[in-house]
């Protein structure tokens, strides 16, 4: 399956045909769909047990009977875990995308560092869940950025090794199993472990003394440690960004983990071992009963759970009450009232959770504690989470029960700490997420604190409001998101185009295609109302419409423009996506305007119909006699604009399209030409024949001109 | 105004499936029932195969562009009846200009707008 893929070469032949775009959100839905399915064929299971316990008992029900809910059950399960694995595959996308998105930066990278790097991928095809081929990009970039900084040596350093100048990164894929394979691979120096390990020792991470008992591998394995780096200067490319340490935190996040395959001289490896997500929206929770209510909190939040006498809880003034666990004190909130309802009713032996999430460790005092289950998870939408409740789902017992979102309960435990009130905090970005983060969800939040992200959702709904005030279209289209995907969609390709263009400057299908990509991206972006941005993009696309017939010639300046004015454009994209307005870098449209050929218009001036006569061809003027001898009619017409009309060239245009059906167009001012050229201000003059009386004529042209926005005035008038 | 072209049918060529859905959904508000097309040669052929009151093209597409299809459907004696109206933003005017020229009956500005659609369809339908 593997295709290897030489430098500069586009990636394979990928079929568009039989694909299509599918939003993630309707996935999710289908998934919960999917879940609830799975409920009711738990559901149909053990109602079936009951009926076989009560036939067992009876012998009243007839065998034919049993044996159709025996089938319901059976064609039930199939058909749900059939649903599921459908849906699975749906999410399922190419690593190409992901893969392709470094060749850009790989080329600047090797720029900067001086060096010269060959970038291979490999197994484009192979396919992963969105989510993680998202959350791949992160550690991917980390790992190529060490790769070509301190992986691969320089082209006179390679020469001395014996090697070429051109050093190799590649990015392979493949799968396994139930697991899928990333591998960085790169020919460059090798990872030594002694200085690794020596490394170690210098910074305390290690003694000294343990060396002597540390394996090759134990040793390479400290490189993942927080904070240690094989090369001590950090260099411009990859002294910034995450560590090796967040690396490898970033692919167990994905269940998965990293190996690490070396040789002084030859080269490094490192391999992602990720499970294919194989159940989506499905928590491990512990049940519990407080009140009259079922919760279920998140097992990865539980620390533990334990009963006490009242008495053993103790009341300070700063803290309010606490519990002592494990020689520490702990917060302890009644679970009903932190949730907003009446506090739960006092009793002598009290039962308690502690659960923990990023933002602290407290303790809940719940009722009864249920069970741990395996419970379908269906996300609430951003405004409950206000609440502390994540989602809801179906305990056993055909139960409602509510999720309890931990790290958003720990807030309100702060807000009744301090304030006496709980303060109403709102997330983003976590409720948003696609099922694949909600697994996690209240396990892992994205960092930052609970006051940062209400000033996001401001932002983000003052931004999109603006956007809809940009444009009234906002209101009445309902694709905007679709807009945006297909932006990304092709965003995501352009760099390559371009790179791939870099490699072949005179291969005008490859001018073609971007200059196609170009125009649809300033056409979405006119649809979600963004007109400046679409604006600067008309720009680029000059620039290639002169590539295209032949008039500039593909440069490294111009690929750098191309390059630039894409990365422009994502950048937009991600402020928009982040509540933030967009900013137009004007040095770039600079050196556009440097390489823009000025337009070659004859007249500049718009015409004044009133000061110049109709220029009538020798031609035309024979036309003009034969027409008045078969006693034809001679018209002229007058037409003015409305002051604001920018397209009046092109009604009038139209209007003219219109007169021929009727007759012969002798002559108009401005001329057909100048109209063309835009050379027209705000009116027009026809002269033109047609056998048509004057009253069926009148109607005619007034029923044409009523049809157009852009017509003020005009004048019908018959010539002898 | 709804159901006024009740009955008509709408041929939407446009390389990008938003766009095709957002004149789609508007088009079908106004009665049309609507065909879809990628470019301008599978827009061609399903003009050839079925009969058509209106086709609307972008311009810019891959395979075959709108001007070639303004071209190809206005040469062609059985379809050069059904009004073209081309689809662009307000910055390409000079294909606005060219596609006229090949033929074309009319455009629409992208962003689209719902009021000047109608007024579109409605002097297309009407003959002017």
């Amino acid at each position: 399956m593997d295709t290897e893929h030489k430098p500069g070469e586009v990636g394979g032949g990928k079929n568009v045909v039989d694909r299509m775009m599918v939003k993630i959100s309707h996935l999710d839905t289908l998934l919960n769909l999917v879940g609830e399915v799975i409920i009711t064929s738990n559901n149909i299971s053990t109602t079936n047990r009951r009926i076989q316990e009560f036939y067992d008992r009876q012998r009243a029900i007839d065998k034919v009977t049993m044996d159709m809910l025996k089938m319901t059950e059976v064609a039930s399960n199939r058909a749900s875990s059939e649903m599921h694995s459908l849906v699975m595959d749906i999410r399922m996308v190419e690593i190409r995308a992901t893969f392709q998105r470094f060749r850009r930066a790989v080329r600047d990278m090797a720029k900067d560092a001086g060096k010269q790097v060959d970038f291979v991928t490999i197994g484009d095809e192979t396919l992963v869940d969105k989510t993680i081929a998202e959350k791949l990009y992160d550690p991917l970039n980390h790992q190529i950025r060490n790769a070509i900084d301190h992986g691969v040596e320089d082209p006179l350093e390679r020469q001395r090794m014996g090697k070429g100048p051109m050093s190799k990164v590649t990015l392979r894929a493949y799968q396994k199993e139930n697991n899928v394979f990333i591998e960085i691979r790169d020919d460059g120096r090798g990872i030594d472990p002694e200085s690794v390990a020596k490394a170690a020792v210098n910074r305390g991470i290690i003694e000294e003394g343990a060396l002597s008992s540390m394996t090759t591998e134990e040793k390479l394995a400290l490189i993942f440690h927080p904070g240690l780096s094989t090369k001590v200067t950090a260099s411009k490319i990859s002294g910034r960004g995450v560590g090796m340490d967040v690396v490898k935190s970033n692919i167990e996040q994905l269940g998965g983990d990293v190996a690490i395959d070396t040789k002084i001289g030859e080269g490094t490896a490192f391999t992602y071992r990720i499970p294919q997500i194989t159940a989506v929206n499905i928590l491990d929770c512990l049940t519990v009963l407080a009140g009259k209510s079922h919760y279920a909190i998140p097992i990865l939040n539980v620390v533990s759970t334990l009963s006490m006498p009242a008495s053993n809880v103790h009341t300070t003034l700063q803290k309010g009450r606490s519990i002592t666990h494990l020689g520490s004190l702990v917060t302890l909130f009644d679970l009903n009232e932190l949730l907003g309802g009446k506090p739960l009713d006092p009793a002598d032996e009290i039962t308690i959770v502690i659960v923990e999430a990023k933002n602290g460790r407290v303790s809940v005092r719940v009722s009864e504690l249920l069970m741990p289950e395996k419970l379908v998870f269906t996300p609430l939408s951003k405004m409950f989470s206000v609440q502390g409740i994540s989602g809801t789902t179906t305990m056993s017992g055909n139960k409602m029960g509510m999720i309890i979102d931990v790290f958003e309960l720990i807030n309100r435990s702060r807000g009744v700490v301090l304030g006496g009130e709980t303060a109403p905090v709102e997330r983003v970005g976590r409720a948003q997420e696609t099922s694949g983060g909600a697994l996690q969800s209240a396990a892992v939040v994205a960092g930052g604190t609970a006051v940062e992200e209400v000033d996001e959702v401001e932002k983000k709904e003052d931004i999109s409001g603006k956007l809809v005030l940009s444009s009234d279209i906002g209101k009445e289209i309902g694709h905007r998101e679709e807009f945006f995907v297909e932006l990304e969609d092709i965003l995501r390709n352009v760099d390559e185009q371009i790179l791939s263009l870099e490699n072949n400057p005179s291969d005008m299908d490859i001018v073609n295609r971007i200059f196609r990509d170009f125009h649809s991206m300033k056409g979405n972006l006119m649809m979600v109302g963004l007109t400046e941005l679409g604006g600067f993009i008309h720009e680029v696309e000059v620039i290639l419409d002169q590539a295209r017939s032949g008039s500039l010639e593909i440069t490294e300046e111009i690929i750098d423009i191309l390059l630039d004015s894409a990365d422009i454009i994502k950048a937009a994209k991600q402020a928009i996506a982040e509540g933030r307005a967009p900013v137009i870098d004007r040095s770039l449209l600079k050196s556009i305007e440097k390489y823009k050929k000025p337009k070659e218009k004859k007249v500049e001036e718009p015409v004044d119909i009133h000061n110049r006569t109709f220029h009538i061809g020798s031609l035309e003027r024979i036309n003009l006699f034969a027409h008045r001898r078969a006693e034809k009619h001679l018209y002229q017409l007058f037409i003015s604009f409305t002051p604001k009309s920018q397209q009046a060239f092109l009604v009038a245009l139209l209007i003219l399209k219109r007169l021929a059906r009727i007759g012969h167009i002798f002559g108009c001012v401005p001329t057909a030409e100048e109209i063309e050229n835009q050379s027209i201000s705000n009116q027009l003059k026809v002269m033109f024949s047609s056998p048509m009386d004057e009253a069926p004529l009148r109607k005619f042209v007034e029923d044409v001109l009523m049809r157009y926005y852009d017509v003020n005035e005009y004048e019908i008038l018959k010539t002898s | 105004m709804s159901g006024d072209f009740k009955g008509k049918r709408a041929l939407v060529v446009d390389d990008y499936h938003s766009m095709r859905v957002t004149l789609k959904e508007l088009l079908e508000e106004l009665g049309f029932s609507v065909t879809e097309a990628e470019n301008g040669l599978e827009g061609l052929e399903k003009a050839k195969a079925d009969p058509f009151d209106i086709i609307f093209t972008d311009i810019v597409m891959p395979v075959m562009d709108g001007l070639e299809l303004c071209n190809e459907v206005k040469t062609n004696p059985n379809l050069t009846r059904i009004p073209v109206v081309v689809l662009s933003t307000h910055t390409d005017a000079s294909y606005l200009v060219k596609a006229i020229g090949m033929g074309a009956d009319d455009y629409v500005p992208k962003p689209i707008e719902r009021a000047l659609l109608l007024k579109v369809v409605t002097r297309l339908s009407d003959g002017y």
